[in-house]
């Protein structure tokens, strides 16, 4: 076991940081985008954060809940977090306004390990709001592009209106040796792309697994079945990475609420390769 | 050893409440349970063991983390202060031992903070069980009915008083002015609690998740939260806020896998939707990933407390020696 | 105790008929428990298992909650008179259906107090009581049927000692009793008659009662369903009987009872043609208020 030091003289882990809302940004009738800033300078300045990991957002008075951070940490700039408006917490912070406080607790939990793919192809792969943490791998490809091989993204969502970045497409697009595809379950009459769903998709666009690592990120179902496609195409269990959800509460692997096999999820995640999964003994 | 008499220790307790806060076990309308004692006459000398573990004493049914009000439009956070020095007398060692479970989980880097506060004011004096029952199983889980793990202080119940054994230096400084005897006699040896073996479960637990055992085992469960709200090595807690005008609390209270929305996600998708599901969980934490992440420690103690209390008779003991035979088949 | 092995036999041979014939597919009946004293639910599948099955005076789960978990399966329960009660009133709320239930009704000698390891021949506060020992709804009867005895005290006498109780000490009595709850809903999760899937004191959004485990939160919990409970309540008292710490559940559902037996004359799930009256809205009804 490992030795207890009693005392509790370090900082409390459950005191969140105080932050400001800066400015928000509506990127679907259901998704907004806040801009948070730390208020205290000294804080803001210590608080790195790698792509994947997440923070604890409180709307004080309502409770907290665990978001991916999607922006990449640069000296000064503010967090950013997309936020889907679908339970208690989420709709208290849609409540909120620019200049008001949220607490931030983190960051928390592991990240891509971006530096360990360098060199290879980037294929992600995001549905509906599960391509929040992925908009921070193809941001940090897009600028650290020579690091990096073939950029190509695949975008899927229920509906048009249920594309996230759809600001940032262009940005994708002109990056040099990139692919934008998007998809959707259902088109309307302005839908000019695809209109199916991803897994079928990947398997259309025969994804080389030769050198590539593949990110896959959305609901749990979307998921599996973009997992069992990419096997199909000759991807192994250590090619494809994912970030996973989990009902969370204190972030830092004590509550007990993510403990998910034999894993805490805030803690050993939420980035797992689809191996690491797979070891997993419950089915996430 | 050295000896005390319960006049001498009566008289110690007394002079230790004006420093400390004393907890100690009491009958509360038929219930054994800890509480804190202005007097020794209300000490239940004669318990077994406490219904709820005394883990309530460091781990709060409910506490409040902190809480956060608007002082001229700034808000301002506050945490509660903790500071009362408080002995924990007459736990039993395997409660002691769980303690000891809870210890390296919540000081664990990043460390929990209300806990390791609370923590570092306790001290443990224990008494060892010198007449121990089945369905109580801590021999063969690691533990033993006069065990030290854990404990600041050992006393067991001899024919002339308690033998005294300190344990570390917070005990040997928390009996200083106990009017102590030396004596060549020794402690009495704890009755046997029949045996069964649980080495070699870890190991081979991967293996049997699937196997239908498990909906056989736990079909008559109610998904209540009584085997981990009394086991006294469970720690799951949520966390609310709490508002009050403009000020909120932000409070933390105890929580169980057992309960049907423990692991629901907003949107309603819930991955331990059946209680077979969530029964694994209860004991897969105890006998594989908590020993996976802290040095092989099963994190159950062998209380029975969740023997003796499931209302439809879930009982452990059964799982386990079902489990065995799964294993060798 | 009195001798019921005969009562076992029947049950088994009932069984064993009702599975191999494939008229159920599961029998939720009693087995030994594993200390060897007392009873706890038991699940049978196949016929060959049926010799698991037992009813004695340790039988004290009120089974009826098996029933809802299980719906839609065609299956049997072994179920106490009070049961039975039960029962009804969980097929009149249309949470089971009676086509596909087979009861198997004891004329039951009334259960003992036990707890693990422990029993005796004291009968439970509510078989003392007791004055309907016969199934209200049964497809197979078994046990001789029992003489009903009047009682020579009042039923509801501690209610009514409460009851005459100031206000400030009837305060002071409970909150002494919930202090030592720690909402570990045994007592909601046993009652068949509790079968929400979301219950209101868990709900966050709306958030009605917070989670914290303090005693203004545990209270309203204990009143909410004491309210829910009233008129549908059948006195099995399987709630106060899986508290760990001892809470006198009894007494607050059985002021219920006695108040909707004052003001209704009604008692549950013993007429299924007879709907509860906190459930049923009769338009010429004259509930004495207004003009």
């Amino acid at each position: 076991m490992t030795s207890a030091q009693p005392g509790g003289n370090g900082r409390n882990p459950y005191v969140p940081y105080l932050a400001k809302i800066e400015n928000t940004l509506d990127l679907t009738y259901d998704v907004r985008l806040f801009r948070v800033r730390l208020i205290d300078p000294a804080v803001e300045e210590a608080f790195v954060y790698q792509p994947g990991q997440f923070a604890v957002v409180s709307a004080f008075g309502v409770g907290e809940s665990p978001f991916d951070i999607c922006s990449l940490w640069q000296p000064g700039a503010p967090l950013e977090f997309a936020i889907r408006r679908v339970g208690t917490v989420t709709s208290g912070l849609h409540a909120l306004e620019p200049g008001d406080v949220v607490g931030v607790r983190g960051p928390f939990g592991n990240w891509f390990p971006m530096e360990e793919y360098r060199g290879k192809d980037i294929i992600i792969i995001g549905g509906g709001i599960g391509m929040a943490p992925m908009r921070s791998v193809v941001n940090w490809v897009v600028e650290h592009r020579a690091d990096y091989g073939a950029l190509r993204v695949l975008n899927g969502a229920r509906s048009p209106q249920d594309l996230v970045f759809t600001n940032e497409f262009d940005l994708w697009r002109s990056s040099p040796n990139s692919e934008l595809v998007l998809t959707v379950d259902r088109g309307d009459d302005k839908w000019k792309d695809r209109v199916a769903l991803i897994p079928a998709v990947a398997t259309e666009l025969q994804y080389s697994p030769a050198n590539a690592v593949a990110f896959v990120c959305g609901p749990p179902i979307m998921i599996k079945f973009t997992v069992k496609a990419l096997q199909g195409l000759g991807f192994q269990g250590e090619q494809i990475i994912t970030t996973l959800e989990s009902k969370m509460k204190c972030g830092i692997g004590k509550c007990g609420r993510c403990n998910i096999g034999q894993s805490y999820v805030c803690l050993d995640g939420p980035v797992y390769t689809f191996a690491q999964a797979t070891q997993l003994l419950e089915e996430l | 050893m050295d000896i005390i008499t319960r006049e001498s220790l009566k008289r110690w307790l007394t002079t230790l409440m004006d420093r400390y806060q004393v907890m100690a076990p009491v009958l509360a309308e038929g219930n054994h349970l800890f509480r804190a004692i202005s007097s020794t006459d209300e000490i239940a000398w004669d318990y077994y063991n406490s219904v709820v573990p005394p883990k309530e004493l460091i781990f709060p049914l409910t506490e409040s983390l902190f809480t956060l009000e608007y002082q001229n439009g700034v808000p301002q956070i506050q945490e509660p202060v903790i500071d009362r020095q408080t002995v924990i007398f007459g736990l039993r060692p395997c409660d002691a031992r769980a303690i000891a479970m809870l210890d390296a989980s919540f000081m664990n880097d990043p460390v929990d903070v209300p806990y390791a506060r609370r923590r570092a004011l306790v001290t443990l004096v224990g008494w060892a069980c010198v007449r121990p029952e089945s369905p109580c199983f801590c021999v063969n889980i690691g533990g033993a009915p006069n065990g030290t793990q854990g404990l600041d202080v050992l006393m067991t119940e001899g024919t002339d008083g308690y033998f005294v054994e300190p344990v570390t230096e917070k005990g040997k400084a928390v009996l200083e002015g106990a009017e102590l005897k030396h004596t060549d006699a020794v402690p009495p040896e704890p009755a046997a609690l029949p045996a069964f073996s649980t080495e070699g479960l870890t190991e081979r637990l991967p293996e049997v998740f699937l196997s239908p055992m498990w909906q056989q085992q736990v079909e008559a469960c109610i998904s209540c939260k009584i085997c981990t709200f009394l086991c006294p090595t469970c720690y799951c807690f949520d966390v609310r806020d709490r508002r009050d005008g403009e000020a909120v609390e932000r409070m933390r209270c105890w929580d169980s896998c057992q309960g049907a929305h423990f692991s629901k996600i907003a949107g309603g998708y819930n991955p331990r939707a059946t209680k077979t599901a969530r029964w694994k969980q209860f004991f897969y934490h105890k006998y594989l990933y908590y020993p996976e992440r802290f040095g092989g420690v099963i994190a159950c103690v062998g209380c029975a407390r969740c023997v003796r209390k499931c209302p439809v008779n879930i009982d452990i003991r059964e799982v386990i020696q079902d489990l065995k035979e799964d294993i060798s088949a | 105790m009195v001798a019921v092995e005969n009562i076992t036999q029947l049950i088994q041979e009932k069984a064993r008929e009702l599975l191999s014939s494939g008229q159920v597919e599961l029998v939720i009946g009693y087995q030994r428990a594993s200390d060897g004293v007392t009873a706890r639910p038991a699940f049978v599948r196949k016929a060959e298992d049926a010799g698991k099955l037992i009813f004695d005076q340790t039988c004290t789960h009120n089974l009826g909650k098996y029933a809802i978990e299980h719906r839609g399966k065609s299956l049997a329960i072994v179920a106490k008179a009070c049961d039975t009660f039960g029962i009804n009133v969980l097929i009149q709320e249309k949470q089971i259906v009676r086509e596909k239930t087979y009861v198997i009704g004891i004329n039951c000698p009334g259960v003992v107090e036990s707890s693990f390891g422990e029993t005796g021949d004291r009968l439970q506060y509510r078989c003392q009581i007791c004055q309907e020992h016969a199934p209200a709804v049964f497809d197979y009867i078994v046990g001789d049927p029992i003489l009903e005895k009047p009682l020579d005290f009042d039923p509801y006498a501690k209610v009514k000692e409460l009851e005459a109780l100031p206000q400030e000490e009837r305060i002071a009595f409970w909150e002494k009793h919930f202090d030592r709850c720690i909402r570990c809903y045994a007592c909601r999760n046993a009652c068949p008659q509790c079968y929400c899937t979301e219950c209101v004191v868990e709900q966050i959004d709306p958030n009605w009662v917070g989670a914290p485990i303090q005693v203004p939160e545990k209270q309203i919990f204990h009143v909410i369903r004491a309210f829910h409970l009233a008129g549908r309540c059948i006195g099995c008292n399987e709630c106060e009987r899986v508290c760990p710490v001892g809470i006198p559940l009894s007494l607050l559902n059985m002021k219920f009872s006695l108040e909707v037996e004052q003001q209704f004359g009604y008692k549950p799930g013993r007429d299924p043609e007879v709907c509860a009256p906190l459930a049923t809205y009769q338009p010429d009804e004259d509930l004495g208020i207004g003009g």
